[in-house]
């Protein structure tokens, strides 16, 4: 009887010996060390936004224990981030990175060598939405006044945004342009350093049209100093149910804004099941969604090989759009 | 409006405020002092903190912290040569002088004072005419921009030192700076050579720390070993005497009246402010040529006039929901966090937290002239360590300030060689400051004038048009030519009364 106890025993140690050098296959990969965020931008705006976010809702939810810091790396709309990412923390199964579409820009423009090939998509988030928005005492009423007159004199109208042309809110109003039959390099658009600025100056009666985000402009709506034209949303948005979308009045326009993380190259397959696992947990969770509420973002999500698909199409999509409107060769 | 003021007074006077406006000031002034981390980042940082805090005592505590780091900001620009912010830079100018010659407590008194009466008076203009003076700054369109640059270059005029060619050949240095980078009008990157941390361009402070305390320690390590300097410099004085106070006040109320208004314009910023205000100063003043050798009223104007510009970029925040800043877009986006709609209405709407934080600015701004003011005398002290091993230190926090703004090596790099080139323009007596006078205005300049014309379908004559643009501009020629035009006539009447006392 001894014997066969200690037998026993001494299996059950092998077997557990041999799984633990294994590197343990059954038991799911979890973080043993600090999380860390880079929000490749300066503190302030979407990314750092969505780093902040979801690193305060995981500490609230308890749904990763270990601690999680933001470390902001700004430059070239996401393109010192991801180089560093790529070169430096290969395999890093602790690092999340903030993106959007803007990444996606700055791979279509070539602005970085690298693609979504080079890293590991994991989840969007949120997303967002633009619109062509007026002074409250503009004379465009409805978009149809704004196509009119487009079409009349396509230089007649001055659009406003907080990017560079070739980037999204340039886009945005090329696809407007695109749309309605007006060459879109031909429409005047005053690029502005940040969604802050084209709204001041859109405010200060200098530009015609702004071309920005729904959130960024939700105060002066609120106040009556500004009209939204119309939502670059297939559906009007659940936080905002009165501003019309461009579709509704006959102009196919949609442009989804996007919210995301990626992780470095060469992580584990279990750690990357952890990470989208978790975030899939998140945006479900009461404390996610209250904080997404406040910031006007919609619960559009998508996880894993969905949105790895998703912005791997978006990036082809872009270079092709980008090469229409002349800004590639 | 004295009812909404004692009701902010009340809300800001709970003891739970006072503690918060004070850990806000504490925070502020540290990170002032510290060269690289600045009030943005840190407001950053202290996010997730504040979110636990009822939204007033949050804000009152991200404010706290933004105004208290202007005050801090002066301290290692006077001490020992590092601009603490980048609105600090011109404060080296005369501040470090001053602390070479003993002077370091006066330099130091005289900017605690000016920053305190600044900030009272930018929360005062805050708490009674908020809202049509922000009515005002949307005036300013991409012309008027142009042209407020345009004059704010000419300020360089008074920067100049011994030859104004070589004010010149720095100003175009720091110009050609300011066009590496990603260009906002077309999107195209310029001078990045395929690198991608140039993209964004090259970082301000990190071209004055690079300037001005690298090539110190160059400079100052040379004359250690040649024997050319003491070690120590004896301090004169720890506090500033009645009399420097009473040449300085009227410094003091001019850099702050400009620097309000300079700070109100979303996006021109504390540093121009600076700048503007020292040239102005230098104007004014009876022995200009005292200037840049360790003035005190060249470190009054500029320190009263970033801390004024500090209580003016929230005005457009506040009565807006405009950010015209860094700083303050960290601070709208905090708004945001906590659920209130940053936007015109947000004095109707939320009239406790508004004036609340009004009313704690009034207490903050006391509470840091109370902090600082034993600081001085302290701080005044570290003059009296040897260089030999105030300049490693010296060394070291710069280079950790730098590495802190983006942890790029590239911006060490650059550190590096712009102290350098720094040494080099000091050995050859080129003035530092234009440089980053073109650096600050340059792409700003750039992108408003392009803008500008876009809007106007490429007509120039846009700008003398709009009446605030024309305005600026005239300024701007009568400021280069004046001071030529009033020689001539000196000469002029020399000549006369010289050729009347001949025929006499």
């Amino acid at each position: 009887m001894r014997r066969i106890a200690l037998l026993s025993v001494l299996v059950v140690a092998l077997a557990g010996f041999l799984v633990a050098i294994q590197g343990s296959p059954a038991v799911a990969w979890e973080p043993k060390k600090s999380i860390e965020f880079i929000a490749p931008a300066n503190p302030g705006g979407g990314w750092d936004t969505i780093c902040r976010t979801s690193a305060r809702v995981f500490k609230k939810t308890g749904l990763v224990t270990k601690p999680a810091y933001v470390k902001n790396m700004p430059g070239g709309s996401g393109s010192v981030a991801i180089a560093y990412v790529v070169e430096k923390r290969k395999g890093d199964n602790n690092l999340l990175v903030a993106a959007s579409n803007s990444l996606t820009f700055s791979m279509a423009i070539k602005r970085t060598p690298y693609t979504y090939d080079d890293v590991t998509p994991l989840a969007q988030v949120a997303s967002e939405y633009g619109a062509y928005v007026v002074r409250a005492d503009s004379k465009f009423k409805t978009l149809a006044d704004l196509v009119k007159a487009l079409k009349a004199d396509r230089k007649s109208v001055t659009f406003a945004g907080g990017s560079a042309p070739g980037s999204m809110d340039h886009i945005k109003v090329a696809l407007l342009a695109k749309e309605i039959g007006v060459d879109p390099l031909e429409v005047i658009y005053v690029p502005y350093q940040g969604g802050g600025e084209a709204l001041a100056s859109l405010l200060g009666g200098h530009v015609d049209v702004g071309s920005l985000d729904v959130s960024e402009v939700a105060g002066q709506l609120e106040a009556g100093k500004v009209r939204v034209l119309a939502v670059q949303s297939e559906s009007r948005l659940k936080g905002f149910p009165n501003l019309p979308t461009a579709r509704e009045q006959g102009v196919d326009v949609v442009f989804t804004v996007w919210r995301g993380l990626y992780m470095a190259p060469g992580v584990s397959k279990s750690a990357k099941k952890f990470w989208v696992e978790t975030i899939k947990k998140m945006v479900a969770t009461p404390e996610w969604n209250a904080e997404r509420e406040k910031l006007g973002w919609e619960p559009v999500v998508k996880f894993g090989d969905d949105f790895e698909k998703y912005v791997k199409d978006e990036h082809q999509r872009y270079k092709s759009l980008l090469k229409e409107l002349g800004f590639l060769k | 409006m004295f009812s909404n003021l004692l009701y902010g007074l009340g809300i800001a006077f709970t003891p739970f405020n006072i503690g918060i406006a004070f850990v806000g000031c504490l925070v502020g002034t540290v990170v002032g002092v510290l060269p690289g981390l600045g009030p943005t980042g840190t407001i950053a940082i202290l996010l997730p903190m504040v979110f636990s805090m009822p939204p007033t005592s949050a804000m009152i505590m991200l404010a706290a912290v933004y105004y208290g780091a202007m005050y801090g900001g002066s301290t290692t620009s006077i001490l020992v040569n590092i601009p603490g912010e980048s609105a600090s830079v011109v404060t080296c100018i005369d501040g470090h002088k001053m602390a070479l010659k003993g002077r370091a407590g006066s330099a130091l008194a005289v900017s605690a004072i000016g920053s305190f009466i600044a900030g009272t008076f930018s929360v005062i203009v805050l708490t009674f005419i908020g809202e049509p003076v922000a009515e005002l700054a949307l005036r300013f369109g991409p012309a008027e921009f142009f042209s407020l640059f345009a004059f704010g270059l000419c300020t360089v005029a008074s920067l100049t030192g011994k030859s104004v060619v070589r004010a010149i050949m720095a100003t175009v240095f720091g110009l050609m700076m300011a066009t590496v980078g990603i260009d906002l009008i077309s999107g195209a990157p310029r001078f990045t050579f395929g690198n991608p941390f140039l993209l964004d361009g090259i970082d301000f402070i990190v071209v004055a720390i690079g300037m001005f305390a690298i090539s110190e320690v160059i400079i100052i390590a040379e004359e250690l070993k040649s024997g050319a300097r003491g070690q120590v410099i004896k301090p004169k004085s720890l506090y500033i005497s009645f009399e420097e106070f009473l040449f300085s006040i009227g410094s003091i109320l001019r850099g702050t009246v400009i620097g309000f208004f300079v700070g109100v314009l979303p996006g021109a910023g504390a540093t121009l402010a600076s700048f503007l205000s020292y040239d102005i100063e230098k104007r004014l003043a009876k022995n200009p040529e005292t200037f840049g050798e360790g003035d005190i009223r060249g470190v009054a104007c500029p320190e009263s006039a970033n801390n004024a510009a500090s209580g003016g970029a929230l005005l457009p925040l506040l009565t807006l929901g405009i950010p015209g800043g860094g700083a303050t877009a960290v601070m709208l986006g905090a708004l945001m966090m906590l659920d209130i709609t940053p936007g015109p209405l947000l004095f109707q709407k939320h009239a406790h937290l508004v004036w609340g934080l009004i009313g704690s600015m009034y207490l903050g701004n006391l509470l840091l002239l109370v902090l600082n003011w034993p600081l001085v005398n302290l701080f005044a002290r570290i003059m009296s360590i040897p260089a030999r091993y105030l300049m490693p230190i010296v060394l070291v926090i710069s280079t950790i300030g730098v590495w802190s703004l983006s942890y790029s090596e590239m911006d060490l790099i650059i550190m590096g060689v712009c102290g350098v080139i720094g040494y080099y323009m000091r050995k050859h007596n080129y003035p530092l400051a234009p440089v980053l006078l073109g650096l600050i205005l340059g792409g700003r300049m750039e992108q408003s004038f392009r803008q500008a014309l876009i809007i106007s379908r490429g007509s120039l004559l846009t700008f003398i048009q709009k009446p605030i643009s024309l305005t600026l501009l005239i300024g701007a020629v009568l400021f280069l030519a004046l001071p030529y035009l009033l020689e001539r006539s000196r000469q002029f009447r020399l000549a006369r009364e010289a050729s009347f006392e001949e025929e006499a």
